[in-house]
């Protein structure tokens, strides 16, 4: 069966009419919880997933894929209007979109951050299906010494994260190590300063932890405040001019957006990273090699783009071990995997086969779920911004009473909204230390991952794991992908 | 006059004394009866909590959500799945044991897991098995071994006479298939490096398809997907029985003999096995309760229109008594002796 034809089944699998309303709803849904703080993409597809049985295949699937795929656009509006991260991933959006927020140029960075999404979810569903015939094999390449090093890769971002010194954020990545180190070790089973407490015995949660440090501190500094937000715009334009610099904003910069698109898909495609590391090592990687690295942290628009389209690009990219090996490349894709159960299908080598029109069929709704709700966010962006026109103290009771709801709407547990609230206690200290709150967010997410990969890969092949051919490979690309700017700068000034 | 009205007072209360001794008598005297009907009528209306104690969408997860609407129209009620994921079930059969015994929360859990955490005094558990009440077993699915196609190995003799270690993959040494693993390669001699850390089975299944490690042991069900396009190779079937779905599959016990210790190991290893899918309740539950949730169960895992749907999924489902798991379970903690005891430490806890 020719591309061509193979193409021309999935459209055709694609454009029904039930399919576009299971789109529509799904997206409407998805930005909705999206827009709740604390819900993220796995609590809403485990709440939606009984309303998929006795769909049909297609319009199931596509509702379930178009929730999930967007719900971190209502996430970065939150992020970037309140400081209030709408699900963990967003919270990389908000260190340089809270501080354009508060020039008053939050339009601009509400459709910037749509826009990247678009353009990353569209990436993503491209390279998914440029892919599908490869699948298995390119799945096979990336393994636990791959996982390591993409890790690892992030660990390198930590320094850099903040505002302030190298030295900071260095420290503040350590805590985010030490951090990760509470409750069962991966390895061997054993459980490590749980103090005897069964709610520390699996580690901290990443929901109250990340909220508790993004929200928190962002809501007293609100209240306190007593005024909006957004104050006049610094450089006086109109929020319909902002929207429109916003959308382009990522085409302008090209080459981040595809740069943070093609790293989203190789986060998604590994299986054993979550989605919180990939829009932080986006937006690491990104000021990494920015020419104008010290714009970062006080609104650059760059910081926005890279983790919007690494976010989104990432679920087109946890769909390759999902499709063809059943095996999910992300917690969404545990319970999609469960809908695909629901439905009487079973995905793997054989699925492929037999229905790779439904495959590629996902992946075009892959990318409209993203282009359409981009457009529809970007209809509700004025009136959000309006929103945070609202005096301080009336907005922050509220949305503080929001996060908490969505805190507490994970684990049906009184214990994560105190975990929130002290580490709401940590973020103000920190913030007002000048300790960067990210680098503590990505070495807590990545602490874990670095000590199992890296025990994984020694017991599997031993010390010598780094100079497998593709490991070596993928390592040289990301140190080149990290480092060429500050190389060159170095090459150009011996000169 | 007034002798006449205190006699008749008196005879009225005499009567109303009558009447309220019958009554009495009547709730007392038919205590069983009225129990009974009690239960039915306690869940008529009442939401039952199906806890899993691992996230949405895992193994343990889709049983639940499967049942749950049959359960809940055998139950006359509600059924609400809960997810508690942590320290693989343990967190949350932790929380069932301390939980109020109403009969409105039971748990899906692996029995064996449970088990062995209490035989071996692990951090984290803190339930006695011996107490809780069993209410069924969800069927046991007969453990497959695979080799990976990249792996040096292809058959079980090739294992057994290895030169150098076999490596495997689970997610934990205290997970189904990593003490499948341990026990088994305990048994036959297998020298073995046993890799854990990987986030579940089936990222464990794709190292092994990746050939970052040799071979899985899995369960019948997941094997068959693994199996498709020749991604694994099954090796043996790890019972006295083939597999229904791999019935040109020779078992262990058709390939290898085995000694006598070799022998105690298997049979334990297919004990874990048979008791891996139980369902509980705290203990103490009233004994009305218990018998209309162990009869509920019983109807709707011997119905053939559940049945059809498990199979279509592509799961196994078959009724185990709670009697039988429970004799299976309790087992595991009972008869070990001290030597193997010992043994089972040192292979669980690892080097």
């Amino acid at each position: 069966m020719s591309g061509l034809e193979l193409f021309a089944d999935g459209a055709i699998a694609f454009l029904r009419w039930d399919v576009m309303l299971a789109i529509l709803a799904g997206m409407s849904l998805g930005l909705f919880f999206g827009l709740l703080p604390g819900i993220g993409g796995v609590t809403a597809l485990a709440l939606l997933l009984p309303l998929v049985q006795g769909m049909d295949p297609m319009p199931g699937l596509a509702f379930l894929l178009s929730v999930h795929a967007v719900i971190y656009n209502g996430g970065s509006v939150t992020a970037v209007l309140f400081g209030v991260p709408g699900a963990p991933p967003s919270a990389a959006t908000l260190i340089d979109g809270q501080p354009l927020a508060r020039q008053g140029r939050a339009a601009y960075a509400i459709a910037a951050a749509l826009s990247a999404s678009a353009i990353g979810g569209v990436i993503g569903a491209l390279a998914l299906g440029l892919l599908l015939p490869v699948l298995k094999p390119v799945v096979f390449l990336l393994g636990s010494p791959e996982t390591f090093l993409l890790a690892l890769a992030g660990v390198a971002c930590l320094a850099i994260l903040g505002k302030g010194s190298m030295t900071k954020g260095l420290i503040a990545g350590g805590l985010g190590l030490c951090l990760a180190m509470v409750g069962y070790q991966q390895t061997t089973g054993v459980p490590r300063f749980w103090f005897g407490s069964d709610y520390l015995l699996d580690g901290l949660r990443v929901v109250p932890v990340i909220t508790g440090l993004f929200a928190v501190p962002e809501l007293v500094r609100l209240a306190l405040a007593g005024q909006a937000i957004e104050s006049a715009p610094t450089d006086g334009s109109l929020p319909a001019r902002q929207i429109v610099d916003g959308i382009i904003a990522p085409v302008r910069h090209w080459a981040l957006t595809l740069r943070s698109s093609l790293l989203g898909v190789l986060v998604g495609i590994i299986p054993g990273i979550g989605g919180e590391a990939a829009s932080f090592i986006a937006y690491g990687t990104a000021k990494h090699s920015a020419a104008n690295a010290a714009a970062y942290g006080q609104g650059a628009i760059e910081g926005v783009i890279a983790p919007e389209a690494a976010n989104n690009a990432k679920e087109g990219g946890s769909l390759v071990p999902t499709l063809a090996l059943g095996i999910p490349g992300s917690s969404g894709m545990v319970l999609l995997l469960g809908a695909f159960q629901l439905l009487g299908l079973e995905p793997g080598a054989r699925f492929l086969k037999i229905h790779m029109d439904l495959a590629v069929g996902l992946t075009l709704t892959l990318a409209a779920a993203n282009l359409v709700s981009a457009v529809a966010m970007l209809a509700l962006a004025r009136p959000l911004v309006l929103v945070s026109a609202l005096p301080g103290r009336v907005l922050a009771p509220v949305l503080l009473a929001i996060v908490l709801l969505g805190v507490y709407a994970v684990d049906a547990s009184f214990a994560d909204v105190g975990l929130a609230f002290l580490f709401g206690g940590v973020g103000l200290i920190m913030q007002g230390l000048g300790y960067a709150r990210a680098a503590l967010v990505l070495g807590f997410v990545l602490g874990r991952l670095i000590e199992t990969y890296f025990s994984i890969s020694m017991q599997a092949y031993g010390a010598g794991f780094l100079l497998r051919p593709i490991t070596l490979a993928i390592g040289l690309l990301l140190l080149a992908g990290m480092f060429w700017r500050p190389a060159v700068q170095m090459l150009v000034r011996r000169r | 006059m007034v002798k006449i009205v205190n006699a008749g007072r008196r005879r009225v209360a005499a009567w109303l004394l009558v009447v309220t001794a019958v009554v009495v008598t009547g709730f007392v005297g038919f205590p069983s009866q009225s129990r009974a009907d009690g239960a039915a009528d306690f869940y008529r209306g009442r939401t039952l909590h199906l806890v899993v104690g691992s996230g949405a969408g895992g193994g343990y997860d889709s049983y639940a959500r499967m049942l749950a609407p049959h359960l809940a129209a055998a139950l006359g009620g509600e059924v609400v799945v809960e997810n508690r994921p942590g320290a693989g079930g343990l967190l949350a059969l932790n929380q069932i044991y301390d939980s109020e015994p109403d009969g409105l929360t039971v748990m899906i859990v692996s029995g064996s897991g449970a088990a062995l955490a209490q035989l071996l005094g692990q951090e984290g558990a803190s339930f006695d098995l011996q107490r809780v009440t069993w209410i069924a077993g969800l069927g046991a699915d007969t453990p497959i071994m695979m080799l990976s196609p990249r792996s040096s190995f292809r058959t079980l003799a090739e294992l057994i006479g290895a030169d150098h270690p076999v490596k495997w993959a689970a997610s934990g040494r205290s997970s189904g298939q990593g003490m499948w693993i341990s026990f088994l390669t305990h048994a036959l001699a297998i020298p073995t490096n046993l890799i854990t850390g990987y986030k579940g089975s089936n990222e464990a299944a794709l190292a092994a398809m990746r050939g970052e490690v040799d071979g899985i042991i899995v369960t019948a069900s997941s094997a068959h997907s693994y199996a498709q396009e020749g991604q694994m190779l099954p090796v043996a079937a790890i019972g006295h029985e083939r597999s229904s779905l791999f019935p040109d599959l020779p078992t262990v016990f058709e390939q290898a003999t085995l000694s006598a210790d070799a022998g105690w190991w298997m049979d334990y290893c297919l004990r874990t096995a048979e008791a891996s899918r139980a369902v509980l309740s705290p203990p103490g539950l009233p004994a009305d309760r218990i018998a209309f949730l162990q009869d509920a169960f019983k109807r709707v895992l011997n119905d053939p229109a559940v049945l059809a749907e498990a199979e279509a999924a592509g799961r196994l489902l078959a009724y185990q008594t709670p009697e039988f798991v429970r004799e299976r379970a309790l087992g595991l903690l009972t008869d070990v002796d001290t030597a193997h005891r010992d043994t089972l430490k040192t292979l669980l806890a690892g080097e």
